[in-house]
């Protein structure tokens, strides 16, 4: 358990936005954190599922956000998977 | 009355030149403080300023305009002509008094060094007026928001803002800095006389007294066009100081600083004017876009000088160029979204004639901006307000610090990749929003690595708690500073 | 290749006086000086782009309410800056009438100078 500062960016919205996160998080919910300042604010909502894209590779949902081989304040990129 | 003709006797009272006899050139002009000393002392008395103005002349100009400006102020001042403005050109006011007035005075900072060490004794006599004005500009900036303490108390935010953490204060705080407060007489002339005041303020001082006469706010524009005026004549510094770096084969270091601070002047435009002229000015009073108010006056204007100079574009033009449809837009959104965080009210400006508007000056607009502005006027209509607000930092440039917005980059097809650019100095990540940024800082890493970003202070604790609770007031921002929606979210509801 | 138009009478510019007219795209400059000599400039300041015909003359002197820069109307040099000229429109003068010659070669007719 240690705390887990990123950059993330909801594809179509304007900015990037700077959150803390977990490290045992899974990809899943660190998509989820991210997509709470973006959809539904500047972003519309969808149906679709959440993912989570980290240095060019699309995470598994369960994944582990901390056993990934990210490093704090990388940059990840979340979207609506459709 | 005087007997000579200023051109008989103006050189002589000017050129306080002698050679020094008990110290050395470089105690006299220590380089950090001077930045002259790449061109040796003689070529720099080929420094001369077109304008020339005696301290009678000054003092006499100067009395008049304040006199003027003073008694419009007075006049106005019992009147209830600010009540009737537009609520959004009262942001601009508010927003402008805030980001400028301490600034102005720190110029005089600025002035001073090279009225100290500027290396020609033309130089020095030009800054010495140009330090006075720039106390002037400080004064009258603080005064003129004094006097309107009873209709709009963040009046005193022209005062306060410099003196607090807000995320504003800290971008225009790093900028003018970098640009005067610590910086040496050479690249003061040339960033802050050459590039930004003849480049960028000159401009955009008379197109804002012209809009401020339009809108009916006679005390603004009154005091707009008399600073105007001081900043014409001081602006002149820079060229006959490039002019010398040129002629004495270093072109190459003033197309470096003119570059660096070409792109930071832009940054701080497209946030404080672009929001001003395509946001906030009413729709009835806007002359022209912001992207045409560029093009018209600052790109026509510098490549006039690059040419006259032997100087070439700065190496990002074409981004700087292509930035003109999206940046400003893209900083807007997140303004508005944060607006509690800023000591004016911000206009959202999208009523659907004022949309119409956007589209017809930037073709693509709804498609790159509108859509986040339809998800924003749903909530406002239904009445979910939480949603408009902001529960985060945005990540913020480690050099401009403003918003790092490549996503809208992204969105206006721009950019491919949403991701911060990235430069690691000294073991620490730092995170930039453009290119530009990225060069100005690795240039000189060490003159800007020591700084923290805000959302750099709430990842590393500073502070707290670290939510928007803890955000706001670390900000200087009590709760009834907090900036509204400027129209009361008349434009959600179509009612503009 | 120029043509001449009648642009004012000696009724609309007394002496000492300004004027701006407007010929085509080109603004132009009048002024009566002391001795019924008239000349015609641009109209604009060679500096920022304000409008001459507002400024102060005081005998040939007339100074710029923009930044109070100085031409000396007689010549159309700059006195201060001294490094920067006006355009000047050549000027005939029929009994009463003005007439003032402007070029037909579609290009602008006036100086700019920064400072």
């Amino acid at each position: 358990m240690a705390l887990l500062p990123l950059s993330g960016t909801f594809l179509g919205d304007v900015t990037t936005v700077g959150v803390v996160v977990d490290d045992e998080d899974t990809a899943e919910a660190v998509g989820q954190k991210i997509a709470h300042h973006a959809v539904g604010r500047r972003v519309a909502a969808r149906t679709a599922p959440i993912r989570v894209r980290l240095g060019g590779r699309v995470l598994d949902p369960d994944e582990i956000i901390g056993r990934t081989g990210v490093s704090p304040y990388d940059h990840v990129e979340v979207f609506f998977d459709e | 009355m005087p007997k000579l003709s200023r051109s008989d006797w103006y050189d002589l009272a000017r050129d306080m030149n002698w050679t020094f006899g008990y110290v050395n050139e470089a105690d006299v002009f220590p380089e950090e403080l001077s930045g002259t000393g790449r061109v040796p002392p003689e070529a720099w008395l080929a420094w001369d300023e077109p304008y020339k103005i005696s301290y009678r002349e000054y003092v006499h100009n100067q009395v008049t305009k304040d006199t003027t400006t003073y008694s419009l102020k007075n006049a106005v001042g019992r009147s209830k002509l600010f009540d009737q403005l537009d609520p959004g050109w009262k942001s601009v006011v508010v927003a402008h008094y805030g980001a400028i007035a301490m600034p102005e005075y720190l110029a005089s900072f600025g002035e001073a060094r090279m009225g100290r060490f500027g290396r020609a004794a033309a130089w020095r006599n030009t800054a010495t007026f140009g330090t006075l004005d720039e106390v002037r500009h400080g004064q009258i900036q603080t005064f003129f928001p004094y006097g309107l303490l009873g209709k709009e108390p963040r009046g005193d935010w022209a005062l306060k803002a410099f003196h607090t953490n807000n995320w504003i204060t800290l971008a225009v705080r790093h900028l003018f800095d970098d640009m005067f407060v610590a910086n040496d007489a050479l690249s003061v002339a040339i960033q802050l006389t050459f590039t930004l005041e003849t480049g960028f303020t000159n401009l955009q001082f008379l197109g804002m007294a012209a809009d401020a006469i339009d809108v009916g706010d006679l005390e603004f524009g009154s005091l707009i066009s008399s600073i105007q005026t001081d900043e014409a004549r001081h602006a002149q510094q820079g060229e006959p100081t490039i002019k010398v770096l040129i002629d004495n084969g270093h072109k190459e270091y003033g197309q470096f600083l003119v570059d660096h601070m070409f792109w930071r002047a832009w940054r701080a435009f497209a946030l404080l004017t672009g929001l001003s002229m395509d946001y906030y000015t009413p729709l009835d009073s806007r002359k022209m876009s912001f992207k045409e108010f560029i093009q018209d006056w600052v790109v026509k204007q510098f490549a006039d000088q690059f040419r006259d100079y032997g100087l070439d574009f700065p190496w990002y033009w074409d981004e700087f160029i292509n930035e003109l449809d999206w940046y400003h837009h893209a900083i807007h959104t997140v303004v508005w979204n944060y607006r509690p965080s800023v000591w004016w009210n911000s206009d959202a400006g999208v009523s659907p004639k004022e949309r119409q508007w956007l589209e017809e000056k930037y073709p693509g607009w709804n498609r790159a901006f509108g859509k986040h502005w339809d998800v924003l006027t749903e909530n406002v209509r239904t009445g979910n307000l939480a949603e408009t607000f902001p529960e985060t930092l945005p990540v913020a440039c480690n050099l401009c610090q403003l918003p790092i917005v490549r996503a809208a980059g992204v969105l206006a097809g721009a950019h491919t990749d949403p991701a911060p650019l990235r430069h690691v100095h000294n073991g620490r990540v730092y995170q930039f929003c453009s290119e530009p940024c990225r060069w100005i800082f690795t240039r000189r890493p060490e003159r800007f690595a020591g700084h923290k970003s805000i959302t750099d202070r709430l990842w590393t604790g500073d502070i707290n708690p670290p939510n928007i609770g803890g955000v706001l007031a670390y900000m200087g921002l009590s709760e009834a500073e907090h900036g509204v929606d400027a129209d009361n979210y008349a434009w959600a509801n179509g009612k503009h | 290749m120029s043509d001449w138009h009648d642009v004012a009478t000696l009724d609309d510019l007394w002496e000492g006086d300004v004027a701006e007219v407007a010929v085509g795209p080109d603004t132009i400059l009048l002024a009566h000086l002391p001795g019924r000599q008239v000349r015609a400039y641009q109209g604009i300041c060679p500096h920022s782009e304000y409008s001459l015909a507002g400024g102060d003359l005081d005998g040939d002197v007339l100074t710029c309410t923009g930044h109070l820069w100085e031409f000396d109307l007689r010549t159309g040099e700059g006195v201060n800056p001294s490094n920067c000229r006006l355009y000047e429109y050549p000027v005939r003068l029929s009994g009463e009438q003005i007439a003032v010659s402007v070029p037909t070669d579609g290009r602008p007719h006036y100086n700019r100078c920064r400072g």
